[in-house]
């Protein structure tokens, strides 16, 4: 499964709705505070990354498109260790 | 004068914070089952309200037939202050362990008063943790120091009925059949945000000791500090209150706000563990960013990490502060007033503040 249709997948099922690829996962309303934790442990550990305090802006998690774009990102500029922690296939 | 840093731990609660009571030669004189015309112990009632009083839970652990047991505790106007009683035919330390878990406390902070030396036994063989009393000693259960909170809050008297109501939303979620958002907006949430007054000073010094997850900077503040902060005009302390159609949640959210002409600074953001997950330390957050748009004035916010409390700092970063400065473990955040989201469809914010 691409990284775009695993975090789809994890949204829709996170927030119990059918969510499109743009739309605002904030205006939509479903995010508090649980909500948002859960959604970064979930990209840090499905794709082997580190979400930092600067990667904490509000365009990287607005939308799927956008977090899957920021997570291929992260991947792509992971250190070895931390891709050797949780291979997984690129796409 | 420098906040109290203090140690959550230091400070940990070892008060009970439930008494399960036996029924039987416990609560009232005699056994049921051969004379249903049990009279009630001497002075239980005022016992059993006294300990309501002082936001000390109860339930019932009894070998008993449900019905008639419930029915008897109803006659006597006691049936109301039992959570989760517990009356079958089973082990009393399995009804103490259910009737702790339902609760959500730990073993440690739970006494249980039973006539029977054997029912003690029981229970403090399986639950070492759990304060046993001869029902002897009832008349003596109030003097005991585990037994005399060191919070009495303006929120003590009716934590019984904030429990109350959280069953009932609780159970009425797991009857909805639509997901959590739409079941949000069945609840008919109401947040009042307004300035704490002298009798919140107690919950408030309770939720910076007691809330780890989201408090932006983990420091407590002692009761003569908040006493002096809620007095001074160079600091705004807010609070929020939440009710809705099952009833009040109590004061759930604090806000310190230090006050200079030109610049605002959020102190301190805490929303307690008790309403996660229902939006509240957002509201608070969009209430001060309005607010301080109104006021003109510079908005910033200090944020001390910890192992406990990056959800606080997710939820200032997506409400859309950035940080502007670092000084030791101490970051400081700030935001420019623009793009203000609306509040949360599902929750209704009331203030008495311009």
């Amino acid at each position: 499964m691409d990284a775009r249709a695993r975090i789809r997948g994890y949204f829709v099922s996170a927030a119990e709705q059918e969510i499109r690829d743009e739309d605002d996962i904030f205006e939509l309303g479903i995010v508090d505070s649980l909500f948002a934790i859960r959604l970064i442990q979930f990209v840090e550990k499905e794709f082997a990354i580190t979400v930092e305090r600067e990667d904490l802006d509000i365009r990287n998690f607005c939308s799927i498109a956008a977090l899957t774009k920021f997570a291929l990102q992260k991947m792509s500029t992971a250190t070895p260790l931390e891709q050797q922690r949780h291979p997984s296939p690129k796409d | 004068m420098p906040p109290n840093l203090c140690s959550a731990d230091s400070l940990k609660d070892s008060w009970i914070k439930c008494v399960v009571w036996d029924l039987d030669d416990t609560m009232w004189q005699g056994t049921l089952l051969e004379d249903n015309d049990v009279v009630l112990m001497p002075r239980i009632k005022a016992i059993i309200q006294q300990v309501d009083a002082r936001g000390i839970l109860q339930s019932i652990a009894s070998r008993n037939n449900h019905e008639l047991a419930w029915e008897r505790l109803t006659e006597f106007h006691l049936a109301e202050y039992f959570l989760h009683p517990q009356i079958n035919w089973g082990n009393k330390s399995d009804s103490v362990r259910i009737i702790a878990n339902k609760l959500g406390i730990s073993l440690d902070t739970v006494a249980f008063v039973d006539d029977q030396d054997f029912e003690r036994d029981e229970v403090r063989f399986y639950l070492p943790e759990v304060l046993t009393i001869d029902a002897a000693h009832t008349d003596k259960l109030l003097n005991l120091p585990r037994m005399n909170p060191r919070f009495i809050t303006n929120e003590s008297s009716i934590r019984r009925k904030m429990y109350q109501a959280d069953i009932q939303r609780h159970r009425a979620e797991s009857d909805f059949t639509g997901n959590k958002q739409e079941f949000l907006k069945t609840l008919n949430l109401y947040v009042t945000i307004r300035v704490a007054g002298e009798s919140d000073l107690r919950r408030v010094e309770e939720l910076t000791i007691r809330t780890n997850q989201f408090n932006t900077t983990g420091l407590t503040y002692g009761y003569e500090l908040l006493a002096d902060l809620s007095k001074s005009s160079d600091h705004l302390l807010l609070v929020a209150d939440m009710e809705d159609r099952y009833g009040a949640s109590g004061t759930i959210g604090l806000a310190l706000i230090a006050r200079e002409s030109m610049v605002w600074v959020v102190k301190l953001l805490i929303t307690s563990c008790r309403v996660l997950s229902r939006g509240i330390g957002g509201v608070m957050i969009g209430y001060i960013l309005r607010l301080a748009k109104q006021q003109h004035v510079q908005l910033r916010a200090q944020f001390v990490s910890n192992d406990r409390n990056r959800m606080a700092y997710v939820t200032y970063r997506f409400h859309g502060f950035y940080e502007v400065a670092e000084r030791g473990n101490l970051i400081m955040l700030e935001h420019n007033l623009t793009n203000i989201r609306p509040y949360p469809s599902h929750i209704t914010v009331r203030s008495s503040l311009p």
